[in-house]
């Protein structure tokens, strides 16, 4: 039912990428993405493969989980694929009735389809290896410089750690109370659009019950522990970035620069 | 007729890190009109065994059998769900209608029932769970107290007419007195209507003196089944599995170290006082 849904999946363990401070995975993951739209080169490409593969293997997560996580995109990449092929201007390579396929199609529908797959499979890394909240952790230190120009970064990491950490809770409370109609013969699965409209009620009035009653429980449990917001707040864990972090970063500035450089020279 | 569990293995999310085997190679059999007790430490399992027991999980490995059907047919998989009534842990939070003689009618109304036959039951299981339709059917359930909320949910899986009973935990963050009328009427179903009861439960003190058999779990594995008053026999390996004995029955077992005529047999209050007066009048005589 709900089990394939892997949402916030961070895999605990201790890995160097799991070590890594969070704010150099998000920067990383940054430079990462921006590397990866400026190469164009075949030998870029190559080299960004390899380097995600390492990745992969510090992350020491199994391959398996880890592909999976790029199953939901399969579609878009195939969808990428065959609409590069066919509109793409070019040699015609092959015909069916109106639609030509070029050798520029089939090259660019490759690189782009391949960019993709890379883009998810990293940023996939970067949920994998952090948990929630640390990420917004992250998220918060990057923000403040923006809190002058009015951007409330505790607030919206706030609200982030929040949203995240009841994204499993509300599955599960999902998962049992479709469980529970189920047992008293509601079916979620057949009929049509209106029957299953109708068929969610008994589904979405016992959630949204809780889900207020939780956030009433939340607000009056932060406030009997005297939350009033970021000002002056302490933190449990203080981030900190260690010998590793700046290796990381500047990895990453090294594949940027070598990124530029592949740019210009094809 | 009964339930089969046969040789039932169960994992959870198979083939991610997150995989957690939570079943591992369970039999258990419940036979029709039986009154059984399931218990456990929390987390060896019992909610996941129940769950097997209509259908809502399936196997991993083994099979589960109600009346002789296998719980992975697709087409009997409504008979079975009428046929094993479940009520979950805090069932209170599954309640969604305006009412609760519409909550209570849902069950019914998914049978494809009658109206005046969905009326009908609709009465009937609010009585057996103690509130009376004239009072209770028009109101909202959710502004009943926990407890009432707790049995309109379970008159709402009364009503859909089952063979089979099960309870997961339904005493759960009760007072002592919600708890005591719950338990007298699931007893009082038991005994009157014949119905097979299974009663998921991680507290001796609640089930041993209600239940004709316990069946015992520890770490997603049957280890013990049997009559509460044999199995108390063994207290020592109780303990070792996190399950303590009703307070009166240790009560008896440390008596019966200094004075060993009392017997340990006692499961009630009620059981002990005279057992007790009998050893001191037998004193008094000698
Ligand atoms: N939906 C689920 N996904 C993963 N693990 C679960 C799920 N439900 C229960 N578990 C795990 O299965 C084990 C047994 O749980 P459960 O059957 O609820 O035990 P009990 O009812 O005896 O307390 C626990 O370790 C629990 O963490
Ligand atoms: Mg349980």
């Amino acid at each position: 039912m709900l089990k394939d849904i892997t949402l916030g999946q961070y895999v605990p363990g201790n890995s160097l990428l799991h070590r890594l401070d969070p704010r150099t995975k998000i920067i990383g993951a940054m430079i990462y993405i921006i590397s990866l739209f400026l190469l164009k080169s075949l030998v870029g490409y190559a080299a960004i493969t390899i380097f995600t593969l390492a990745l992969v293997l510090l992350s020491a997560l199994p391959w398996s989980y880890v592909l999976r996580g790029i199953r939901p995109v399969f579609y878009i990449v195939l969808f990428t694929l065959v609409l590069n092929f066919f509109l793409t201007p070019g040699e015609t390579v092959w015909q069916l009735g109106p639609l030509k396929v070029t050798d520029e199609g089939i090259r660019l529908g490759i690189f782009m389809g391949w960019r993709l797959l890379l883009l998810v499979l990293s940023t996939s890394l970067l949920t994998l290896t952090s948990s929630p909240i640390a990420l917004t952790d992250g998220i918060e230190y990057l923000l403040r410089p923006f809190k002058k120009i009015g951007v409330p970064a505790h607030e919206l990491a706030m609200m982030m750690t929040i949203a995240l950490r009841f994204i499993p809770t509300l599955l599960e409370e999902t998962d049992k109370i479709m469980k529970a109609q189920m047992a008293r013969g509601a079916d979620f699965e057949t009929g049509n659009i209106v029957k299953r409209a109708r068929g969610m009620i008994p589904l979405l009035v016992p959630l949204f019950v809780s889900a207020f009653r939780r956030a009433d429980e939340l607000a009056t449990a932060m406030e009997a522990r005297c939350y009033r917001g970021g000002e002056g707040r302490t933190r449990l864990k203080e981030l900190h970035f260690a010998g590793r972090d700046f290796m990381a970063l500047a990895v990453s500035t090294i594949l940027l620069v070598l990124s530029v450089v592949d740019r210009i020279v094809s | 007729m009964s339930i089969e569990v046969q040789n039932v293995t169960f994992t959870y999310q198979p083939g991610t890190p997150f995989a957690t085997t939570v079943l591992k190679d369970v039999n258990v059999d419940i036979e029709e009109g039986e009154f059984v007790g399931l218990i456990g430490h929390t987390g060896s399992g019992k909610s996941t065994l129940i769950q097997h027991l209509n259908g809502l999980l399936l196997p991993t490995a083994g099979r589960v059998l109600v009346d002789g059907s296998d719980t992975k047919e697709k087409s009997v998989r409504r008979i079975i769900r009428r046929k094993v009534g479940l009520v979950f842990q805090y069932p209170e939070h599954q309640l969604f209608e305006e009412t609760v003689a519409k909550d209570v009618a849902f069950g019914p109304e998914n049978l494809g029932l009658a109206q005046d036959e969905i009326q009908e039951r609709v009465e009937e299981a609010l009585v057996t769970v103690g509130l009376p339709p004239n009072e209770y059917a028009k109101r909202s359930p959710f502004d009943l107290s926990g407890g009432e909320m707790r049995r309109v949910a379970i008159a709402g899986v009364l009503a859909m007419g089952p063979s089979y009973l099960v309870l997961d935990e339904p005493t759960a963050g009760l007072d002592p007195r919600g708890r005591d009328e719950i338990l007298g009427q699931i007893a009082e179903l038991q005994q009157k209507q014949g119905l097979t009861v299974v009663l998921v439960s991680h507290s001796m003190e609640d089930i041993a003196r209600l239940v004709d058999r316990l069946i015992i779990m520890y770490q997603g594995q049957v280890v013990a089944t049997g009559e509460p008053r044999k199995l108390f026999q063994q207290a020592d390996e109780l303990k070792e599995l996190g399950l303590g004995i009703p307070q009166i029955t240790e009560f008896m077992r440390q008596l019966h170290q200094d004075c060993p005529q009392v017997s340990t047999d006692i499961l009630t209050v009620d059981e002990a006082v005279p057992e007790i007066l009998a050893y001191l009048r037998g004193q008094a005589h000698a």
